[in-house]
């Protein structure tokens, strides 16, 4: 027997002093407008101006590209028959881990987009480890990302080769690993299925709109992180650490957590870091976009923090084993 | 969390980027190129607001298969099967964290952040790159006043490296920002280096000899100057990294440019 609608919605509101309308959104954001110059001599302590710089900075810079991955996520909500992808992906779910990372040079840009079009493509059929190797492969193969490390080290096509094919293999194996060891109904619990009603434009902007807010209120998190870590660690630390092999590693490994930085970017600020030894700095390009602050926050809000939990470890070793395979190989 | 609500979130933010577009207040923040991608932005943001304000009959976004129900990520219904059969109005759930994507306009908005400066460049490492693995080519043509207009990046790589190249003893042309060291007989002047946002920006220094010492931080100049081979390597710096110091011709105080990084 069903409760009445208004029983319903009780139970699942969470008790609240404050009703948020529309209209207090839209008053909050008049108010900091206007206040400004009431706040700013407040405001100017240069660590503070700093931290905020970089946090707008993360924020504004990813924001087309989640908007692009949410939109991606939400015309296969409303274009894309249920059944539809499980068909087009090959039917050994090793193959389609394989297909499902090749096809991540297809979708350029920041790690950010990814995530909500994985989650996406599981709810429309994929095996999830399929679209768990689409989420790794993404932001760290395609062609912009490639382009940018062969423009910030000229003359060295072997960083581009290493870094593209420990990314690749860390996609597919975490894939397939997952395959193995990992409990998909974590991350199937904290999917939202789409019950197809009504037109397509209505699926189209209720999705979008939803993943929007939702990837994005992590990916907040994940940028006030982010920004700490980068306004706190003094550099002269970061130095010292650049000369015992292991320690290089470590450190730039940590590092590419903390700091979050954009896949298309990271090559360039590894790049200025010559005293660091090369397998350091691919650890750092073959790591970040795998695992970030930003990353974790996001997979966190789409998958469950329970998933989270086993993947952002996992992914860590994986791609931190592949770089230095790669790095002893290639570099 | 309401469809109107959300709604309005989008619409907020799409005012915001689009004020940031129309001012050129995004060159603070992130790269020149970026403009395409936020004038797009800006436009979905303002339609989906839109849109998500004035539809009255919309899709719900419901749990078709209750999931394990401890794993809130999303605040609602998730664990309730008769949510599916139980409303006759719509409404569209988002999760309350979509809240905080105002986060970063107000910060935006009452802090006003300044793009990145002498703060932020004495505690990051200075003149942070590796020998260039190409030949560095010739120098751009000479302005009317004979000197030559590099960026600092271009400088400081062509000092490092290239101390016999056609920049050593020739006029330059620099913009900078003032960043102070009591330790030096002169300011280093400053510039960032971006590469996508300024999250991933780097500075690059040189010290201006024989400069003006009444220059207060953050105060941008451009300046003609000579490098004639005297590169600084400040203690507790690695030896890959060293500040070039130029002498200066000439030094004029500007405003602040649009555009505060290089590329």
């Amino acid at each position: 027997m069903a409760s009445s609608p208004s029983t319903v919605s009780d139970r699942v509101r969470t008790p609240r002093m404050v009703p948020i309308t529309a209209t207090s959104v839209v008053l909050v954001v008049v108010a900091a407008a206007a206040f400004q110059r009431v706040v700013s001599p407040f405001v100017d302590a240069p660590p503070l101006q700093t931290w905020s710089t970089i946090f707008v900075a993360l924020m504004i810079q990813a924001t087309p590209f989640l908007l692009l991955g949410v939109m991606v996520s939400g015309g296969l909500a409303a274009l894309v028959p249920p059944a539809f992808i499980a068909r087009m992906l090959p039917k050994d779910p090793r193959l389609a881990v394989g297909a499902a990372s090749a096809a991540g040079t297809l979708l350029p840009g920041c790690e950010c987009g990814a995530v909500p079009i994985s989650g996406r493509l599981v709810s429309r059929g994929a095996p999830p480890a399929a679209a768990l190797a689409f989420m790794l492969a993404a932001p760290a193969i395609n062609p912009i990302v490639l382009l940018s490390t062969a423009v910030a080290f000229p003359g060295q096509p072997e960083v581009v080769v290493a870094r593209f094919a420990a990314s690749l293999v860390t996609a597919v194996a975490v894939g397939l690993i997952w395959m193995r060891i990992g409990d998909d109904r974590l991350l199937m619990a904290s999917l939202r299925r789409i019950q197809d009603r009504g037109d397509r434009l209505s699926t189209f902007v209720a999705t979008t709109r939803h993943d929007l807010l939702h990837a994005g209120g992590y990916l907040v998190l994940g940028a006030a992180l982010a920004a700490t870590a980068q306004t706190v660690v003094p550099q002269r630390i970061i130095d010292t650490l650049a000369g015992n092999v292991v320690v290089a590693v470590l450190t730039l490994t940590v590092l590419a957590i903390l700091l979050s930085i954009c896949s298309e970017a990271d090559a360039f600020v590894v790049a200025g870091l010559p005293q660091f030894p090369m397998v350091a700095r691919l650890a750092f390009m073959v790591v970040g976009p795998v695992v970030d602050v930003k990353l974790v926050a996001m997979q966190a809000g789409v998958f469950g923090r329970p998933f989270a939990r086993r993947f952002a470890p996992l992914s860590l070793m994986v791609s931190l084993g592949a770089a230095l395979v790669f790095a002893w190989w290639l570099l | 969390m309401r469809r109107e609500v959300q709604g309005a979130i989008l619409l907020v933010m799409g005012v915001v980027f689009a004020h940031l577009v129309l001012s050129g207040a995004y060159l603070n923040y992130v790269k020149g190129s970026l403009l395409v991608p936020l004038i797009g932005t800006t436009l979905v943001l303002l339609t989906l607001g839109a849109l998500s304000l004035v539809r009255d009959h919309e899709d719900e976004l419901v749990d078709v298969e209750p999931g394990a129900g401890e794993f809130p990520a999303c605040e609602v219904a998730a664990t309730d099967p008769r949510e599916a059969d139980a409303h006759g109005h719509d409404h569209s759930h988002a999760p309350r964290i979509g809240l905080l994507m105002l986060a970063p306009l107000l910060c935006l908005l009452l802090i006003a952040p300044a793009p990145l400066g002498s703060y932020a460049a004495e505690r990051g490492g200075s003149n942070r790159l590796s020998e260039p693995q190409v030949e560095l080519g010739e120098l751009p043509p000479a302005d009317e006043q004979g000197a030559v207009p590099l960026t600092l990046a271009d400088t400081v790589v062509r000092s490092l490296f290239d101390a016999d190249g056609p920049m050593t003893g020739t006029p330059v042309r620099l913009v900078g920002f003032v960043a102070e060291d009591d330790a030096l007989a002169g300011y280093r002047l400053s510039r960032f280096s971006v590469a996508c946002c300024a999250a991933d920006a780097t500075v690059r220094q040189v010290v201006i000899s024989g400069g003006r010492t009444d220059l207060g931080e953050d105060t941008w100049v451009e300046v003609v100057a000579r490098f004639d081979g005297h590169v600084q390597r400040p203690d507790g710096e690695p030896d890959s990294t060293g500040l070039p110091v130029l002498e200066v011709l000439s030094e004029e105080v500007i405003d602040p440019p649009r555009s505060p990084y290089e590329y």
